[in-house]
């Protein structure tokens, strides 16, 4: 069983090919730029709850499309780890059948859920907030070893892939903390590709925490600074 | 050459619309001349005088003979049909109508006024046998038609005689253009001029009399052949078949790419010359790539030839229609989604195995179904062999309107047990309408061969000269056809019916309808609570189930019309057009939501703004429609998309996604809501910007303000 907040076909960007994403509701963070701060709470009026067969069938309507895109589905958030036991069972459903399982997380979760779901996943789209411990406390309300430990077990341990994503936030880690997270990935039992994200301020004040007067925007320069530095750490970064 | 082609095109389009009374004129000195005479032979003859007497223009596109009128734009007025403009056209062109007034001179109009038949737009909505007039030549065919010595029949005897005088009548158009190039050869000082005038009046000298010899008088018998066909009267959606499979045999010709594409660019301007209605789209279809009956591709290095012509020439009409089946050269394949995926909005794609699939069901043979073409804004017909199935003579099966009639005249809605029985009253307004559709579809194609035959299209159709009938009446495969409309708004109504009056019992269908009938004043709570019901076209079955009810409906009504009338089959096709347009300026509200004087959806998909769930929802409703079994006249389903969602892979995986589990027609749009708020701005740096709008396509520029706002509403919500 998942909590779903919402599934959203035809999506470009969160995998290779023509993708579905589920969103899944609930996430243990409070990043005060949060686009789906409705997905926070672990219950929500607006979330659906699906028995595996049932969300299966209705992920399976845009198989054809995923078929002639080599595209599969995506498990978002909301953090899809915070609700392993349910997404274990409904990957290995999609993983009988043939699809592309794609995983986006904060990795801020037991370490038990990375290693449930470690075999189930096909690719893992890993967004690495910040390094440093207080930056990451102050951002986002968590503690950041947790997402760094599991990311560096699933580097260290398997040879799962993974994507990290890093969205650049104004004031947070589009400076020197961009820096930091080059040179701990490239010190990494092994080096992945990194895609430089812009973050925005499309959820326009709908969070909590949303901080008045304050754009998630990175400065002018940013993404081609963090771009350099991943370069110079070794890193594959667009 | 390219410098040419650009000039030839931005000439063309740069010219305003003016009008030529020369064919106007001749038809009715030949018309007067000839009375008394059967009407083959007298239109014959008022053709062949008019071929022989109007204004050979090789100076607008001196790359090919052929004109229908004396200068580029001036309009070619057809009074066997009336003088006036189409309501779509004059709908599609603001401006244009009206635009004959004051220009026709009093005693043509007074001589035509109780001659003519009617129909603006002529009959048209056919494809010759194109292969025999480039490969076998007319002087052929005048010795088929010559062979019946002894013809008993004297309607037929007179039919021959007819097709044997408008044939003859288009070997000497093509011996004049032959003398004119050579005199206006010998006066040109421009190198490249001068040496096209000489290729044409060789080509003028062999085609269309005899077989072509290359590449060049192939396309050059085409050229001739399809003017000639509007000049004698056939109107809109006059198409040119197949013409990569029919100018193959000529493909091994040592010609390079450019040259190739080049000279394809001035055919396409030749027939985008075609006056009929000055700059009002035609709807005129060209078709390549496709299948034989095999499965063998018959994509060429001119399948390419076309798809980069139409790239480069960018105007609405012709129309390029790409033949999609699983074994198509990959390469033909990927460029047709590179140009789409740039927002070009061509070529539209038409699906092979189910399209032929719906023929075959028709009674035609394999063979003839898979050489299949678009002959109008996406009917399908066969060249020189299957034609019926487009023009909707016997009707349209105009689901929204059968609907509101159904629930207005009826005395008490709230009797109504339920949305089948909806549909129950709705059948049965669809059968009467079907059987009047069907008598009035007789009656007129009667009508239309006994006052407007048209001997010289006939004689390019199998079948004719043997049978010396007109190809109203003459030809082998008879397939009733009739338009479809409305069945995305009816299906979204039924769909809010059977939620709010029966499931939620929240309203009475009265209220419903009481509110459709007052246009929704006072009634925006329920209008509102309408737009949340399920729509058709986001793969919801709550409401795609009532599109295939509706559809199915329509088969039994028309099953039943077609043993009624002693009729093997009928085939349907979804045609918009911008049709969409002039049903709902005629239309109340309806239980849709739809207000009164609205538009009605634009294809077979989703309402604009509705789709709510994607281009795939939207794809994999319309596959619940059985093509083959349902459309076997065809479809239009237009899929608009946003640049950044339209990379071409994604968009090949669309394609071949909905055509290999059974799609039938898709028409992809690459839409930016921003650029084309600039193009309203800025017409003049966008010239070149060619959309799809409902069923016919053209330059942005060239639209009506209010189908420029239904482009950029759609682009608008394409990007939600």
């Amino acid at each position: 069983m998942l909590t779903v907040s919402s599934i959203q076909r035809f999506c470009l960007r969160d995998g290779p090919g023509i993708r579905t994403v589920v969103f899944l509701q609930g996430c243990p963070l409070r990043c005060w730029w949060c686009h789906n701060p409705e997905m926070r709470p672990r219950e929500h009026p607006a979330a659906s709850h699906w028995e595996t067969a049932r969300l299966v069938d209705e992920l399976e309507r845009d198989l054809r499309y995923w078929r002639w895109s080599r595209g599969g589905v995506t498990f978002s958030g909301g953090e899809p780890l915070a609700q392993a036991g349910g997404l274990a069972e409904v990957l290995v459903a999609l993983g009988s059948r043939g699809h592309h399982r794609a995983v986006e997380t904060s990795g801020a979760a037991e370490p038990e859920a990375v290693r449930l779901l470690a075999p189930l996943v096909d690719l893992w789209l890993w967004d690495v907030k910040a390094v440093d411990p207080d930056a990451f406390r102050e951002a986002t309300g968590g503690d950041s070893s947790l997402p760094l430990g599991n990311l560096g077990w699933l580097l260290g341990r398997t040879d799962a892939r993974v994507v990290v994503r890093l969205a650049l936030v104004r004031g947070f880690n589009d400076g020197g903390e961009a820096g930091r997270i080059a040179r701990w990935l490239a010190s990494q039992p092994r080096r992945v590709p990194v895609e430089v994200l812009e973050g925005h301020d499309l959820a326009g004040g709908k969070s909590r925490d949303a901080r008045p007067g304050r754009s998630a925007r990175p400065e002018r320069g940013a993404v081609e600074a963090a771009l350099a530095a991943l370069r110079e750490a070794g890193l594959e970064a667009r | 050459m390219r410098r040419l082609v650009r000039s030839i095109r931005d000439a063309l389009l740069g010219t305003a619309d003016t009008v030529c009374l020369e064919r106007a004129r001749l038809v009715t000195e030949a018309w007067r001349e000839h009375e008394g005479e059967p009407a083959a032979l007298r239109r014959a003859h008022a053709f062949a005088h008019v071929l022989a007497h109007m204004t050979l223009d090789l100076s607008s596109n001196p790359v090919f003979a052929g004109n229908t009128s004396s200068r580029p734009r001036a309009w070619m007025l057809v009074p066997e049909h009336g003088f006036g403009v189409d309501p779509q056209i004059a709908l599609e062109n603001p401006g244009l109508e009206g635009h004959l007034e004051g220009r026709l001179p009093a005693e043509i109009v007074e001589y035509w006024r109780e001659r003519s038949v009617g129909g603006h737009a002529g009959i048209g909505h056919l494809a010759v046998d194109m292969g025999r007039a480039v490969h076998e030549g007319l002087e052929s065919i005048v010795a088929e038609a010559e062979a019946f010595p002894d013809e008993p029949d004297p309607e037929k005897r007179d039919y021959r005689r007819a097709m044997v005088v408008a044939l003859r009548a288009v070997i000497d158009w093509a011996h004049r253009y032959a003398e004119a190039a050579e005199a206006a050869a010998r006066r040109e000082s421009d190198p490249l001029r001068r040496s096209a005038h000489l290729r044409v009046a060789r080509a003028c000298r062999q085609v269309p009399a005899r077989p072509a010899r290359d590449l060049f008088e192939g396309l050059q018998a085409m050229v001739l052949v399809h003017l000639a066909t509007a000049i004698e009267g056939h109107g809109l959606s006059i198409s040119l078949g197949l013409p990569d499979s029919v100018l193959a045999p000529f493909v091994g010709e040592p010609v390079d790419r450019e040259s190739m594409t080049d000279l394809v660019a001035a055919f396409i301007l030749k027939v985008a010359a075609n006056s009929f209605q000055g700059r009002g789209s035609k709807t005129q279809a060209i078709t390549v790539g496709g299948a034989d009956h095999t499965g063998r591709d018959r994509s060429n290095a001119l399948t390419f030839a076309f798809l980069e012509a139409f790239d480069l020439v960018r105007v609405g009409d012709p129309h390029l229609f790409l033949r999609w089946h699983p074994d198509l050269d990959a390469s033909v394949k990927r460029a047709a989604a590179g140009m789409l995926s740039s927002g070009a909005s061509t070529p539209l794609l038409v699906n092979d195995p189910p399209t032929a699939a719906g023929l075959v069901a028709c009674g035609v043979r394999p063979e003839d179904a898979w050489d299949y073409c678009v002959i109008g804004c996406n009917e399908l017909g066969v060249p020189g062999r299957l034609h019926e199935t487009a023009a909707a003579r016997f009707g349209t099966i105009e689901y929204l309107g059968l609907l509101n009639e159904a629930l207005f005249s009826h005395p008490d809605p709230d009797s109504i047990n339920g949305t089948d029985e909806v549909l129950a009253l709705l059948e049965l307004e669809m059968l009467a309408r079907a059987r009047q559709g069907r008598r009035a579809g007789i009656e007129r194609i009667r009508q239309e061969a006994a006052c407007v035959p048209t001997p010289f299209t006939s004689a390019l159709m199998k079948g004719c000269v043997a049978r010396g009938r007109d190809m109203l009446v003459g030809m082998e495969y008879h397939v009733p056809g009739l338009y479809e409309r409305g069945l995305t708004n009816a299906a979204n109504a039924l769909a809010a019916i059977e939620k709010l009056a029966f499931e939620e019992r929240a309203v009475g269908l009265s209220r419903l309808v009481e509110a459709s009938r007052r246009n929704f004043e006072g009634a925006g709570e329920l209008r509102a609570r309408i737009a949340l019901a399920p729509k058709w076209g986001t793969d919801d079955d709550r409401a795609d189930r009532w599109a295939l009810r509706l559809v199915e409906t329509r088969e039994r009504v028309l099953n039943r019309v077609d043993g009624e009338f002693g009729h093997r089959a009928h085939a349907v096709c979804h045609v918009v057009r911008s049709l969409h347009h002039l049903d709902g300026r005629r239309l109340a509200a309806s239980c849709d939501g739809r207000l009164a004087g609205a538009p009605l959806a634009d294809s077979i998909g989703p309402q604009t703004g509705t789709a709510r769930a994607g281009p795939t929802a939207a794809l994999n409703s319309v596959l619940k429609l059985d093509a083959s079994r349902y459309y076997r006249g065809g479809y239009n389903l237009n899929l608009t998309l946003t640049r950044a969602n339209a990379p071409v892979e994604v968009v090949l995986a669309l394609i071949e996604a909905f055509f290999a589990d059974g799609g039938q027609e898709l028409q992809l749009a690459v839409l930016d809501a921003e650029a084309l708020r600039q193009a309203r701005v800025h017409p003049e740096r966008f010239g070149d910007l060619v959309v799809r709008f409902a069923g016919f396509s053209a330059r942005f520029i060239d639209m009506s303000p209010a189908e420029q706002q239904e482009l950029i509403e759609r682009a608008e919500a394409a990007a939600r």
